[in-house]
């Protein structure tokens, strides 16, 4: 009997193992996979490159929160739900520095469940799209993502977590943020609630 | 009125006498003790075969204790140092946290507000606005 | 480091002091070491005479270590001992004192507060305020004590301290004001 399990220990043993290296590799819900874009990092003018996962965020959030600074206290408000900031910012002194391809790997993980996109804007002129989705979980607001891809311009913002679009656009005149997006005469961002219709909408070509 | 209570509080701030002031400190306990211990030695002179033991004894404690003070002060010193440099790495890594943090909410309250503003007809398609400067 | 963290390190370090630790006093010395030069200095208003004094305060603790009985008690306990060491220091010293204080870097300055001049000025005025009146204002801004800690370590009654701060205050108003007049004076 005590050599039939010694037997199979090593095989359970190699299973686990090999669950727990698999786990890295699912995703966090709501969180794409930025990585193709870092090659334009060499061509673009401007990089800014922003990865705050969910231990700096609490990090920064403890930070701020010992912060006497009054404008501290709803960033700290607003990250508290949330479990990850990435943003991919380039700006290129021509256009044609990127790629479709480039966008489209983006786009495609938009296409997953639970995303809606919410607003677009296209312009046939240029080719330029604008867009921003909403990752949701039944009435919850569980990620973001803002993707703005022009001729000087690829930008992706995706924040995961559960976030007040309300709070984002509170912090307009605080830490240099432009306090136009306080302007309450333009339409707020809220998801269309249109049956689902509007899920996993095809790209326009 | 020509000062204030914080005037004097000013005038009045502790000032460090530096870093040697605890080294000189060290020092004058060891030669005192070395005095004390070098007095005691003179007081049995006259007997010197019986008192030899005591007097290397009073030595060896002596060299241990400046080999000691020194060992000790060194090691305070070194204390000191790692202190202050794990504190400035705290310090560095907080301002990047709140820097970074700061600096991703602005981008996306940027970028969000600027296709809000193009969906609704607030600007024109031929015009780009760059990143702000912020 | 908070207060409650720095009292909990001194506990300790006189506990290793007691057993034998020289390292351990060498770190009460680099804490204390401010207060007790500073009282000196302000005191006695000549570097090398505080140092001497300070220097002597710290090994007079290391013969009396063992009376130490927390690190209330040993800030009391220097407090104390430079207290009356400056007295008898100042009262033994003849009165050619160099004023030595430049040398000195002054404490960062906030905003909004005096300029230097004006705190040179006061130092010095601070001289020529008679012994007791001298510390007791020492004692009430440098170290913030209360006044019936400063009568603790004076031994005076309360309210002779309270009355004493008051006037030596209102008197350093005066010389300074007369200082300052000189000066206007002296320009135009």
């Amino acid at each position: 009997m005590k050599n039939f399990h010694m037997k199979w220990i090593p095989q359970v043993f190699l299973a686990v193992a090999m669950v727990c290296m698999a786990l890295p590799g699912v995703a966090q819900a709501g969180k794409l996979e930025l990585k193709n874009l870092d090659k334009l990092a060499g061509r673009a003018s401007e990089v800014n490159d922003v990865t705050l996962d969910g231990t700096l965020l609490q990090f920064a959030a403890s930070v701020m929160k010992n912060s006497d600074d009054p404008d501290s206290a709803q960033v700290v408000e607003l990250i508290k739900g949330l479990k990850g900031i990435y943003v991919k910012n380039f700006e290129f002194d021509s256009p044609g520095q990127y790629s479709q391809a480039d966008v489209e790997a983006i786009r495609s993980q938009l296409t997953g469940p639970g995303w809606q996109r919410i607003v677009t804007s296209f312009s046939k002129h240029n080719g330029e799209r604008d867009e921003v989705y909403l990752l949701k979980q039944g009435d919850k607001i569980t990620g973001l993502t803002v993707l703005v891809a022009e001729a000087k311009e690829l930008s992706v913002v995706n924040i995961v977590g559960t976030i007040d679009p309300e709070k984002l656009s509170e912090l307009g005149g605080h830490f240099g943020i432009p306090n136009e997006v306080n302007d309450h005469s333009k339409p707020k961002l809220v998801p269309r609630n249109d049956g689902g219709k509007s899920k996993n909408p095809k790209p326009d070509k | 009125m020509p000062f204030s209570e914080d005037d004097l509080r000013a005038a009045l701030k502790r000032k460090d006498p530096g870093p040697e002031f605890t080294r000189k400190v060290m020092a004058q306990l060891s030669e005192r003790d070395a005095r004390n211990a070098g007095q005691q030695s003179r007081s049995g002179w006259r007997l010197p075969w019986l008192r030899l033991g005591p007097v290397l004894a009073a030595a060896a404690v002596i060299v241990m204790l400046l080999g000691g003070a020194w060992v000790g002060y060194q090691s305070y010193q070194q204390h000191q140092r790692e202190a202050q440099i794990r504190k400035h790495q705290q310090e560095l890594a907080e301002e990047q946290a709140r820097e970074q943090t700061i600096l991703a909410l602005r981008i996306t309250s940027e970028k969000l507000n600027y296709v809000l503003k193009k969906v609704n007809g607030a600007l024109p398609e031929d015009v780009r606005i760059r990143r702000q400067r912020l | 480091m908070s207060d409650g963290q720095q009292e909990v390190r001194m506990t300790e370090s006189l506990e290793r002091v007691a057993a034998g630790d020289a390292a351990a006093f060498a770190e009460i010395v680099g804490e204390h070491q401010s207060m007790v030069f500073s009282i000196a200095l302000h005191y006695l208003q000549d570097r090398s005479l505080a140092e001497d004094v300070a220097q002597e305060v710290f090994l007079e603790l290391y013969q009396n270590i063992q009376a130490i009985e927390s690190a209330d008690h040993l800030k009391f306990w220097l407090r104390r001992v430079a207290v009356h060491r400056c007295i008898d220091q100042g009262r033994r010293r003849n009165h050619r004192r160099e004023t030595a204080l430049d040398g000195l870097p002054e404490p960062a300055m906030e905003s909004g507060m005096a300029d230097p001049a004006l705190l040179g000025k006061l130092r010095q005025t601070l001289d020529g305020l008679p012994e007791k009146q001298r510390m007791i204002v020492i004692l009430r801004y440098q170290e913030d004590l209360g006044p019936a800690e400063i009568a603790e370590l004076l031994r005076m009654p309360v309210n002779t301290v309270k009355s004493t701060l008051h006037r030596s205050v209102e008197e350093l108003r005066k010389k300074l004001t007369r200082k300052l007049g000189e000066v206007r004076y002296a320009i135009f």
